[in-house]
């Protein structure tokens, strides 16, 4: 039996400008314990389809219908050029805005946030560096720091946007770990432009370059990527970089 | 006679307290989001709206008023993301503004005031009903901070995730652009629309490398605010300079001076 879907898009078009279509035509589902990986060059739409999914951005036409889920029911861990590395905060007040759509200003903060916080601490091993300002913290640290944001509040889908492109290879490891957990209790959608971050425990592809290539995982061949990059990729094995066997034409 | 007993000097010094709290925080907030530049450019552009005033014989602070309010409304009603890449408009209407006040001031017959009074202010003419608007504007101010801090925070920090959780940005931008113009406003009676940046800037450019946490950061600054501002006013005043400017002078020297040393305390770690 299929799973049953959380996202659908049909025939989704977006466009910032109304002349030059940044994405057309995508059909694309998300399912109930999916692990969606989103790939495409750079440019080629991914994070515009990632915002169309979360609601940020309007498509000009096509639907996205959400089944039993609503944007609060949603975890996202941005690109880190979408914020301000210098804000002076730090991962403990950090990882608290995961809460802020709980806030009012006219009631206390309730003793239960205060557990949040301190299980999300543990849980990222991120305790040592609670006062320490974003700022100074390396790249994995940070990724850590926003995956606990992201799911203070138990999402139903997590959504991460290029997780991989500021840490080093160790915190590859560790993230695909904690993915591959994740995914046990919560859909996943992840957009890279970075083969090695298709693993073992990665469910679908879909090849995003304006339009949508490619989407299932068992026929993940070449030819696909192929049309989507321009070049032929060859897939070697799980976990290690991917290699350009051709010149680029 | 002790400099304390005269009204003037009582008023200025009082003045001079509750613009440091308001310095201290519109300011921490205005570093921290880098609109610095984009409030240049609504102060100056301000002197337009008073220049104009001033030529139709009415206060030209409320035309500075009218002019800060509808810049700060159109900047705070447009998108950012285009506002950020348009830095030259800003520029132009920094620059227009200025022209546009001295072509009035200019065309008004009669005797013709002292630019100088409202590019660099002049702290000494403040009256109680200056103060009472100060303190008012402070309260409110106070209470906005103290109620809607943390989601102002992440406003200010990643406007997509506030979007995200739900938080209006569209609205925080645009209350955020108001009160940073009536900051500006109040603070031009005082130190001038020359000067207004100077003030909103110094105090947070030392706090920022010397505290890790927004609240410190506002806090302190509104004491670097206040040990400027007293210190300025006291050298100005015993070698009879203008006020406004060895304000801005002191700041400064604080300012590397505190930098200095904390390049020093990186070196050595």
């Amino acid at each position: 039996m299929p799973l049953k879907e959380l996202i659908t898009i049909k025939n989704l078009s977006f466009s910032y400008d109304n002349k030059q279509e940044i994405l057309s035509d995508i059909n694309l589902s998300v399912r109930d314990n999916d692990y969606l990986v989103i790939m495409g060059p750079n440019g080629g739409g991914k994070t515009t389809l990632l915002k169309c999914m979360l609601g940020l951005l309007k498509p000009i036409s096509g639907k996205i219908n959400y089944h039993g889920v609503k944007s609060n029911d949603f975890g996202y861990v941005p690109q880190f050029t979408t914020f301000d590395k210098y804000m002076p905060i730090t991962v403990e007040d950090f990882i608290e805005t995961g809460l802020i759509d709980q806030y009012h200003p006219f009631k206390k903060r309730r003793i239960k946030d205060r557990s949040l916080i301190e299980k999300q601490l543990d849980d990222f091993s991120i305790r040592d560096i609670a006062f320490s300002s974003i700022s100074e913290i390396s790249g994995g640290q940070l990724q850590r720091a926003l995956l606990a944001r992201a799911l203070i509040q138990d999402p139903k889908i997590l959504f991460l946007d290029e997780p991989t492109t500021f840490i080093d290879s160790e915190s590859r490891g560790n993230l695909s770990a904690i993915l591959k957990q994740l995914n046990e209790k919560m859909a996943i959608v992840m957009i890279t432009h970075d083969m090695s971050a298709i693993d073992d425990h990665v469910k679908n592809v879909a090849c995003v370059n304006k339009t949508l290539y490619y989407h299932g995982r068992d026929e993940l061949i070449g030819s696909s990527l192929e049309k989507v990059y321009g070049c032929p990729i060859e897939l070697i094995a799980h976990g290690l970089p991917h290699r350009v066997l051709k010149d680029h034409k | 006679m002790n400099i304390l007993q005269y009204e003037f000097v009582q008023n200025a010094l009082l003045a001079g307290i509750l613009l440091s709290i308001t310095a201290g925080i519109i300011g921490s907030l205005i570093v921290i989001k880098r609109d610095t530049f984009l409030v240049g450019g609504i102060a100056h552009a301000s002197f337009g709206g008073l220049g104009f005033f001033y030529f139709l014989g009415l206060n030209p602070i409320l035309g500075a008023f009218t002019v800060a309010i509808a810049s700060g409304s159109i900047i705070g009603l447009s998108n950012e993301k285009q506002l950020h890449s348009h830095n030259a408009l800003i520029g132009i209407l920094w620059a227009f503004g200025m022209a546009l006040g001295i072509v009035f001031i200019t065309i008004t017959p009669g005797y013709a005031p002292n630019l100088l009074t409202y590019l660099f202010g002049d702290i000494l003419t403040l009256t109680k009903a200056d103060i009472y608007n100060i303190l008012i504007y402070n309260i409110v101010l106070l209470l906005a901070l103290f109620l809607f801090y943390k989601p102002l925070i992440v406003y200010l920090f990643d406007q997509e995730f506030a979007a995200l959780q739900g938080i209006k940005v569209k609205l925080y931008r645009y209350v955020f652009y108001l009160f940073i113009s009536i900051s500006i406003v109040l603070m031009i009676r005082s130190v001038g629309i020359i000067l207004v940046l100077a003030l909103l800037s110094i105090p947070p450019l030392i706090s920022l490398p010397l505290f890790k946490r927004l609240p410190s950061i506002i806090i302190m600054s509104v004491l670097f605010s206040l040990i400027i501002f007293v210190s300025g006013f006291f050298i100005a005043y015993y070698t009879n300079l203008p006020t406004g400017p060895i304000i801005i002078i002191s700041g400064t020297i604080l300012l590397f001076i505190v930098r200095f040393i904390c390049f020093l305390r990186d070196r050595n770690s």
